[in-house]
């Protein structure tokens, strides 16, 4: 038990002393789930969106998809990912593999079906006659959605945390197509896998510890935001 | 020639492979005012919806002042009052300023007008309280001053006021209407009550299954009903069949009791017709208090209490009846009593679709 002990300490000891090694994985770790998570809520929550509030046709299936997007194995999407960065692959010639970019890519495609889903959730569970009553009191359809996106921004702002949970705690996908390179690709998740390989408990630890300590302060932000606009409802 | 407020011409209305509304034509002067009944499902709402340009249409055309290009436009040049009253999140003040704001006015003009909005319904003091700490009768106010405050030309209620009590449901028509009529509105009205539908407007569109079955004066619908639906929506509590016995001097209601054909009012022109009467038309227990045909010994069956005097429904001659019992008068149910009609009251159900549409 001393190594968990040791760890701890190792950990804060990182911390404190601003490790620059620890903090340029850390800040990797911010860039590429930050911009992932961003990406996403541009993709998803307009694809919620019109999922709650248009009808065309192969709407149904659509909705199937972005739920099953939600389940989708990390792995799965790391191998698709890789196929089709590899050089020999459909974009081979934009030499993204092993770089930063194609672990945002991978990290979009397993976020955003979450954002997409919990959006489109977010926005059905209000009444279903709120965009009747909008476009009646003058809105533009453009106007409407903007005022139902504004209504349910509860339920989208969890949308929001639960895409950069799931973009921030991604390991198999980063693992596959980042190459975990020192320096280059390394972010807190693939460095606590390789750590604990070698047996550097200390090190995984306070990798553990920093990307907690993260993802609290990250979703602390949202959660107050969120609050707040709760508090505004009442 | 000042252009029509609304004209529909051959509108259709699907969900999925279902019409829900089908309307050959309606059209509808500036200034009018007009009641929408009809049971649940007739398409009321959907016809509402359908005048202001709220949902696509499968087939036809709606037009308002004579012009249908700009649906935005237009559709801003009208407003409708639903039932509960949606609200976004926030300030009574911020919601009624919301229809300006989307027609891109705010600031100080926004402002006055909002206050005005707020002071004809009498809702200055709670311009500052969320919405969702309202009263029912709140709300509905805060939904009316919300509707009125862009100046629509064409006012749309869809049962506007079903969530309150009686009283409170007739102040505020009484109210709204004086607003209407003061400017000028061309205002639609869906409702459940008849009374207060027929109290409001001049011109009662009456639907049945998305389609118009009737439209007219008050005096028209309720004096020549064309169709049992109609009837029914009225609030005819009695429908018989009639059929004018061989000798033409008789005629059996509900085909079997005879009543002499000479004190029923004109119509019965062809062998057989639906005739319609209220409840108050049919006297039981006491003699008659005026013209009447006596319809025989009745069987009283059930006795259903109500505010303007308990409903009896009767057998009589094995014809079933409702009669109005009244106040003072006591009866039982298994007991026989003579029953008279007040042959004045009833009415002949057209049956056809004259002058619908």
């Amino acid at each position: 038990m001393t190594y968990i002990g040791q760890g701890l300490g190792e950990a804060v000891r990182l911390l404190l002393q601003l490790d620059p090694a620890v903090l340029k994985v850390a800040w990797l770790t911010l860039q590429v789930s930050g911009l992932a998570a961003l990406i996403s809520v541009v993709l998803g929550v307009p694809l919620g969106c019109a999922l709650a509030t248009r009808r065309f046709r192969g709407r149904g299936a659509l909705v199937s998809f972005v739920n099953v997007g939600m389940g989708m194995p990390p792995v799965v999407v790391g191998l698709l990912v890789s196929l089709l960065l590899w050089r020999y692959g459909p974009l081979g010639d934009w030499q993204l593999l092993y770089t930063p970019w194609a672990m945002v890519i991978a990290q979009v495609l397993i976020a955003a079906p979450i954002v997409a889903s919990l959006s489109f959730s977010a926005i059905v569970s209000l009444d279903e006659r709120l965009p009747l009553q909008l476009l009646a009191l003058g809105a533009s359809r453009l106007q409407a959605d903007r005022l139902l996106i504004k209504e349910a921004k509860l339920g989208l702002l969890a949308a929001v945390i639960a895409g950069f949970g799931r973009a921030v705690s991604e390991v198999g996908a980063s693992m596959m197509v980042g190459g975990n390179l020192k320096d280059e690709t390394r972010v807190l998740t693939t460095a606590t896998v390789l750590e604990v390989g070698k047996g550097n408990y200390e090190l995984a630890i306070s990798f553990g510890l920093i990307l907690l300590v993260l993802v609290y302060l990250v979703v602390a932000v949202l959660t107050v935001l969120q609050q707040a606009g709760k508090r505004g409802c009442s | 020639m000042m252009a029509k407020a609304v004209e529909l011409a051959g509108v259709r209305v699907a969900r999925g492979e279902r019409t829900v509304l089908a309307v050959e034509a309606l059209a509808v002067e500036q200034g009018e005012m007009v009641a929408v009944v009809g049971p649940n499902g007739a398409g009321k709402s959907t016809l509402l919806a359908a005048i202001g340009l709220l949902l696509p249409v499968a087939a036809g055309q709606v037009r308002l002042f004579g012009e249908h290009d700009d649906p935005l436009a237009l559709r801003r040049r009208c407003a409708l009052v639903l039932q509960d009253g949606l609200f976004l999140t926030g300030s009574v003040r911020q919601n009624v300023a919301l229809p300006l704001s989307l027609r891109g006015l705010r600031g100080a003009a926004a402002a006055r007008k909002v206050g005005q909005a707020l002071e004809l319904f009498n809702l200055g003091h709670l311009a500052a309280r969320p919405v969702q700490r309202l009263s029912g009768g709140e709300r509905q106010r805060v939904n009316l001053a919300r509707a009125l405050v862009t100046d629509p030309e064409i006012l749309l209620l869809d049962e506007p006021f079903s969530s309150l009590d009686k009283s409170a449901r007739t102040h505020l028509l009484q109210e709204l209407a004086a607003i209407i009529r003061q400017r000028g509105l061309t205002a639609f009205l869906v409702s459940h009550h008849f009374e207060e539908a027929a109290w409001f407007a001049e011109r009662i569109v009456m639907l049945a299954e998305g389609r118009i079955v009737q439209q007219g004066t008050l005096a028209e619908v309720v004096g020549q009903p064309l169709n049992e639906a109609v009837a029914r929506l009225v609030g005819y509590d009695n429908l018989l069949a009639c059929t004018l016995a061989a000798d033409k001097k008789t005629v059996l209601l509900g085909d079997k009791l005879p009543v002499a054909a000479a004190a029923l009012p004109d119509g019965l022109a062809a062998d057989r017709r639906i005739c319609a009467f209220g409840a108050e038309a049919v006297q039981i227990g006491l003699l008659p208090s005026s013209a009447c045909c006596a319809l025989g010994e009745g069987v009283v069956k059930k006795i259903v209490p109500g505010i303007h005097g308990a409903i009896v429904q009767l057998d009589c001659g094995g014809v079933g009846l409702k009669a109005r019992l009244s106040s003072g008068t006591r009866l039982d149910e298994g007991a026989k009593t003579p029953v008279w009609l007040q042959s004045g009251a009833l009415r002949w159900v057209y049956g056809g679709t004259k002058g619908a549409e």
